[in-house]
């Protein structure tokens, strides 16, 4: 048990240290609220023009597909080094994990998920 | 071709999960054809690919596939089950979702939280029990937001979305942390390295590591998205969303307690205690908000949550195949009466407009039929003889109060909470069969689709059945051992 005494010590400081730091400024700094205080930027103009506006939702669509197909299609760089060692078996292990990846592909294509309407 | 023969034999015992996994592309290679869209095709081409899942699962071959999977007798028997109640989920889609245009799709998502649960319930390796758990997520995130403009839905897609993204960080970083500590990530390599006695930090990893099973079933503090997920989502997919992944949990853990713990933790032991404290909260917690509730949908959440709680009981209650198989007993009679209701209730919101009590009033009258199969399947999980939930408690509650004082605490607590539970379900009965209603006319214009009918009389059969089966116990022990 002794082993984690330090583990707890530590945890302890962790969490003491942004406590105290925001008990004492909450008690010693003043409060003098006003709208530009609010707002997101301290310095420079003072918002031009309003940030939160509407994106399409694509974008996110685009995103999670260049995702998906971005990390499947890191899978075939270990296959491609270990080609010889794999030998037919890994052709095999290849070919239907490309079905599996090609028939997302096909469907996400068909259904007009990479167009920009 | 040796190379080719190996790879194939040493995939054999997968047969099921590429069979489910060939159902997928199939379903979305139809959904291709504009024809074939609008149709129900998709649906019965998943449909089929569960059948044949099923029957493949149901062979008595063991297995170790790579460290990573393997087929024992827990695995052996719900896997079969999995894409049983995958396969009945969609059937039943067949018939209340006639009319959507988006088959292909939902199908898909089934199809993956059939798939997740089926490796999870084989998992014997953290990485794959991880994966399974993804793949289960995925596909319920977009079940539960499948109404797009619905605000309910949309809710209870953030929530969760946002529950289980903290709960599979957790998990990785309990993951890491089991790695660092054992250099192991298969059962039992880390149940060899800790063969005598386990620091309480690779204990604390594994808790951890095991954060996203009980996040799928639903322990307190981990429930919160449930019942805004059980009422935001159609009630139908609800029933996939709740029920498949809570039985492949449910298989997981008790293959993690049997193979990664030492004697000396080993429920009933200490672990045990604790597992009986997490099954006490969760019973607490939710036998008494369900009774605040007034959707039949939410209180059927909460009853999924103290039922998530009983399974973690019986878990607790020993390292053996007893304690396994009322655990798995259990999970049984809850799939096929949860399924049921959930079903019956997805033919009121059609009906109705929405399953809150006071729009459930004059449903007797509209759907007598449906009505009576809703109160079948409420008694049931109520605990109701000679109902299945009534065995399956009474099968927890004996291995449970054969344990130490904890677990006699654990079994009071389901006692009490099965009867305050009993009340939540009398609200939704009450308000189904004695509430005065406006005077509704009987759906008889409306024939209720055959593949509805179908699922519902396999589902009472199930629940009256799995009740009936006094063997039910050494039968499945026998399974196991």
């Amino acid at each position: 048990m002794s082993e984690y005494l330090s583990l707890v010590l530590y945890l302890l400081v962790v969490l003491a240290i942004p406590v105290g730091i925001s008990c004492i400024a909450g008690r010693l700094a003043p409060h003098k609220p006003n709208v530009n205080k609010g707002k997101p930027y301290e310095c420079g103009v003072s918002e031009p023009f309003a940030n939160q506006t509407r994106w399409p939702v694509r974008f996110a669509l685009v995103a999670m597909l260049f995702l998906i197909f971005d990390v499947e299609a890191l899978f075939f760089y270990p296959w491609a080094v270990a080609l010889r060692e794999l030998g037919v078996a890994g052709l095999f292990y290849i070919a239907s994990f490309f079905a599996v990846l090609g028939t997302g592909y096909l469907y996400a294509r068909n259904r007009g998920a990479l167009q920009w309407k | 071709m040796s190379f080719a023969n190996n790879a194939v034999s040493e995939l054999a015992p997968l047969a099921p999960e590429a069979c489910v996994a060939v159902g997928i592309c199939a379903v979305l290679c139809a959904d291709l054809v504009p024809a074939l869209r609008t149709r129900t095709a998709g649906l019965w081409l998943g449909v089929l690919a569960c059948a044949i899942a099923a029957v493949l699962a149901l062979s008595p071959a063991r297995a170790i596939v790579a460290q990573m999977l393997v087929i024992d007798g827990v695995a052996g028997l719900v896997r079969p089950v999995i894409a049983l109640v995958t396969a009945f989920v969609l059937i039943a889609g067949a018939g209340e979702r006639r009319s959507a245009n988006d088959h292909g799709a939902w199908a898909t998502c089934v199809l993956g939280i059939g798939l997740g649960a089926m490796l999870v319930a084989a998992a014997a390796n953290l990485i794959v029990l991880w994966l399974g758990l993804e793949l289960i997520s995925l596909a319920s995130y977009a079940l539960a937001s499948w109404r797009a403009r619905d605000r309910r839905a949309a809710e209870a897609g953030m929530k969760f979305v946002l529950f289980g993204g903290a709960a599979s960080g957790v998990m990785l970083f309990g993951i890491s942390h089991v790695f660092g500590l054992t250099g192991h990530l298969d059962f039992t390599g880390i149940g060899a390295a800790f063969a005598q006695q386990m620091p309480i930090a690779v204990l604390a990893s594994l808790l951890m590591a095991f954060v996203g099973v009980a996040y799928k079933l639903t322990i307190v503090p981990f429930h919160f998205y449930a019942p805004d997920v059980y009422q935001g989502a159609p009630a139908l997919s609800v029933a996939a969303v709740g029920a498949v992944p809570k039985l492949a949990a449910g298989a997981v853990l008790l293959r993690g307690l049997a193979t990664m713990l030492p004697p000396s933790l080993v429920p009933p032991a200490s672990v045990g205690a604790v597992l009986a404290v997490a099954a006490m909260v969760s019973l607490g917690v939710a036998s008494l908000t369900a009774l605040a509730q007034r959707d039949a949908k939410r209180i059927v959440a909460f009853s999924g949550i103290g039922h998530g709680g009983t399974v973690l009981l019986a878990a607790a209650s020993g390292g053996g195949t007893a304690a396994a198989a009322s655990a798995i007993f259990y999970l049984l009679a809850y799939a096929a009466a949860n399924v049921g209701a959930l079903l019956c209730l997805s033919v009121l919101e059609r009906d109705l407009g929405s399953c809150e009590l006071a729009k459930l009033a004059g449903a007797i009258r509209r759907r007598p039929w449906v009505t009576v199969l809703l109160c079948l399947f409420l008694f049931s999980l109520a605990g109701v003889p000679p109902l299945a939930g009534f065995t399956a408690k009474w099968a927890v509650l004996q291995q449970a109060l054969g344990g130490g004082p904890m677990l006699v605490a654990a079994a009071f607590a389901l006692l009490a909470s099965t009867a305050i539970f009993a009340w939540s379900y009398l609200l939704i009965i009450r308000a189904a069969v004695l509430a005065p209603a406006p005077l509704l006319p009987r759906a008889s214009g409306v024939r209720m689709p055959l593949p509805t009918a179908f699922v519902l009389l396999c589902c009472a059969a199930g629940t009256i059945g799995l009740g009936l089966w006094l063997d039910a116990l050494p039968a499945i022990a026998q399974v196991f051992s």
